[in-house]
């Protein structure tokens, strides 16, 4: 008897909480599931958005391996990720550990707060900020340069630069979000660890490579995997400073992507470029987490 | 009743009312929806002209709709993704840039019936408005707008940086050469320090506001005047391509090319460049931000001296339910209540010629503007095929590289030939 009630409760608990749900699922599912599928089947048209689509089956996929500018942004892209990622990871530990280090509780407030506040701002504000930071004759950053008796860099208009400028503005803006991700995981490491291998006499580069590192394994994985996904669908910053070029030189997949769409009205085609692209993401992020078996610690 | 029932016949008579207001509301009026491109700085502008519209057409409602948008191409998408999306706009504000490319991707309605219609009313517009304008809005054979803003590549100079340095203020005949001269001069490092905190002149990376007009002078068409094949490699191109290369590069009057305007707006009015191209829409940047010290002389010549021209009218979206009410909002931005409003803010030059030669553009600098209109006479439009959102595209991106000393100018426009060629056959 008490069982039965137990579970008519439950029912109801269930369709409470699934009324509660509705709301965001639907929106899930109009405005992200739907579109994904909507871009696997546009992908097999040829389609103007004005006109009605004309099918012409693998026709954008085999146009996708001829198109050697499309090769030009997945090596831009890759290049990015690669150094965005990368910079991203470790310069964001070692302020968290820098940070995490003995300090009085509002000092560390302070630099917390201070490194995070890039990450609450949008994209599109930090990047018309930095637009004008790496001007090359009239900008901030080459006027301090100057200042230390280095030459001007020609930031955002030569193709040597260009994209490292990108992955620059990238890092100064996403390197919060890991500083915190990872400030969190450094505290949830047991003092005693240290304590003990400081009795047995380890460095504090052996407390760090053999305890630290393992210990925030799992915080690491994360993070790489975000940064991942998100650095491949870097778009905002060369869309806003660079415009891709001088050339293609700072051109990313996803702005390529976006120019077929919503410049060339090449839907169809910009539909398969999405379709590469996510199944690249896919494999990368499927290929990761067998990897992180090998190295992630989860004590 | 139940409670619950008693909501519902609350609800039930509420959407009864709302029903019938709005039905009884429909009968007499019309609303439109106008969409431009633009920022919040242009919208007060719309606003203001539907509000006046309104005054004399109390049973027209026109409400306005900003895009924001980068560029002509990515806005024309929008407005079709609007229609394709089942919700068309009545109204949309477009430039020569998308007149072929809107026209043959039927977006736009031709309004040669119209005009026909109205004849006697429109004469007298006919005849304030220079041919030039109204022949950029026609295209095989039919008639897609009417001419109201117009703006054409000239160069902005600050008055007090000429007058400290000596420099007589340029005559409507000088030369690619005194151009030069100038720049040189103009072009100083105040402090010592080796770098240039003055610059000459800037160009941006742009095709209407940057290349064209040292393309036309140098003697070129960047398309053949059909605008149906490119001749981007022509040795006149290539030359101009070369002459913008040596701006930053041999003779370093400039710096390096920015992807946006907006940096040239920035510099210009700061003081940091001395001449930068422009129509007039840059009057309304410096006014706001306290820029006053400028005038405007033509582009110098070079192998020709042309001017080069863009304008832009409201179109009817050929999927509007309510075609006579949008025609008749058109006819209004052609009036010339509509445009002496818009010329004293500092906009865009009218394309009425009474108008373009009245005190209302000499509210504000620069003092010779005048120029504007003289200049239509000797002028040509800017290239602009159904494909331009593709051809914009690719020229600059070789002329970027041209521009970053990466490519040679001769190179770069060999390729550019080659990619255009295979776009526009």
């Amino acid at each position: 008897m008490l069982k039965k009630t137990m579970s008519l409760l439950r029912k109801k608990e269930a369709r409470i909480a699934y009324l509660f749900l509705f709301p965001t699922l639907a929106g899930f599912a109009t405005f992200v599931i739907g579109p994904m599928f909507a871009s696997i089947f546009i992908s097999l048209y040829k389609w103007d958005i004005l006109g009605s689509p004309r099918f012409i089956g693998l026709s954008n996929y085999l146009h996708l391996l001829k198109d050697g500018r499309l090769l030009t942004c997945y090596s831009n892209t890759f290049r990015f990720v690669i150094f965005a990622v990368g910079f991203n990871v470790v310069s964001a530990l070692l302020i968290a550990v820098a940070i995490n280090a003995k300090m009085n509780n509002v000092l560390r407030g302070f630099y917390r707060s201070a490194v995070f506040l890039p990450v609450m701002l949008s994209a599109a504000a930090v990047s018309v900020v930095w637009f004008f930071l790496l001007d090359t004759d009239f900008g901030v950053v080459n006027y301090y340069l100057l200042k230390l008796g280095f030459k001007k860099i020609p930031w955002l208009t030569s193709s040597r630069y260009s994209l490292l400028s990108i992955v620059l503005v990238d890092v100064w803006k996403i390197l919060g979000f890991n500083v915190v991700l990872f400030s969190a995981g450094l505290q949830n490491i047991p003092r005693h660890l240290y304590e003990a291998a400081l009795i047995d006499g380890a460095s504090r580069w052996h407390s760090f490579r053999y305890i630290t590192i393992p210990m925030l394994s799992p915080t690491l994985f994360f993070a790489i995997v975000w940064a991942l996904i998100g650095a491949f669908q870097v778009f905002d910053y060369p869309f806003i400073m660079t415009l891709g070029g001088p050339g293609d030189s700072s051109r990313t997949i996803v702005l390529y992507l976006y120019e077929h769409g919503f410049r060339f009205f090449s839907m169809g085609y910009a539909s398969s470029i999405a379709l590469s692209l996510f199944m690249i993401i896919l494999l990368l992020t499927l290929l990761q987490l067998r990897l992180g078996e090998r190295w992630v610690f989860y004590g | 009743m139940s409670k619950s029932h008693a909501m519902t016949m609350v609800f039930v008579v509420v959407a009864v009312i709302f029903v019938l207001s709005s039905v009884a509301s429909g009968a007499d009026t019309v609303r439109l929806r106008f969409v431009y491109l633009g920022s919040a700085a242009d919208i007060k502008i719309w606003k203001d002209l539907a509000d006046m519209f309104h005054e004399k057409h109390p049973d027209i409602v026109v409400d306005v709709q900003a895009v924001p948008a980068t560029g002509w191409a990515e806005y024309f998408d929008k407005v079709a993704t609007m229609i394709a999306g089942g919700s068309p706009p009545d109204l949309a504000r477009i430039a020569i840039e998308g007149v072929q490319l809107c026209a043959t991707k039927g977006l736009m309605m031709p309004i040669d019936e119209y005009i026909a219609r109205d004849e006697k009313e429109l004469k007298e517009f006919f005849d304030d408005v220079h041919p030039a304008l109204i022949q950029a809005f026609q295209y095989e054979g039919k008639t897609y707008m009417l001419p109201i803003e117009w703006n054409n590549m000239v160069i902005f100079y600050n008055t007090k940086i000429f007058e400290k340095n000596g420099v007589d203020f340029p005559s409507k005949d000088w030369t690619k050469d005194d151009f030069l001269e100038i720049a040189k001069k103009l072009t100083q490092d105040f402090d010592g320090d080796g770098t240039v905190d003055q610059y000459g002149f800037e160009i941006p990376l742009q095709y209407f506001a940057g290349a064209m007009p040292w393309i036309f002078n140098a003697g070129a068409t960047f398309l053949t005047p059909d605008w149906k094949k490119p001749l981007v490699n022509d040795p006149n191109c290539v030359d101009a391509v070369q002459f913008m290369r040596d701006l930053i590069w041999e003779y370093k009057v400039a710096p390096p090319a920015p992807a946006t305007l907006d940096p040239l707006y920035a510099h210009f009015s700061s003081g940091q460049i001395a001449m930068m191209g422009g129509g007039r829409w840059p009057v309304l940047q410096f006014v706001n931000a306290g820029m006053y010290d400028f005038d405007i002389q033509l582009w110098p010549k070079w192998r020709d001296q042309v001017t080069e021209f863009g304008v832009g009218g409201v179109a009817i979206i050929q999927a509007t339910k309510n075609p006579d009410a949008a025609w008749e909002f058109v006819k209004f931005t052609t009036s010339k209540e509509s445009m002496v409003y818009w010329t004293k803010l500092g906009w865009c030059v009218p394309a009425r010629r009474s108008i373009a030669y009245s005190d209302a553009m000499y509210e504000l600098p620069p003092k010779h503007a005048e120029l504007y209109y003289d200049s239509l006479d000797n002028a040509r439009a800017v290239p602009s095929p159904p494909q331009y959102n593709q051809v914009e595209n690719i020229f600059l991106r070789y002329l970027g590289e041209a521009l970053a000393n990466e490519k040679s100018p001769k190179e770069a426009m060999d390729l550019c030939q080659k990619e255009l060629e295979a776009i526009m056959q």
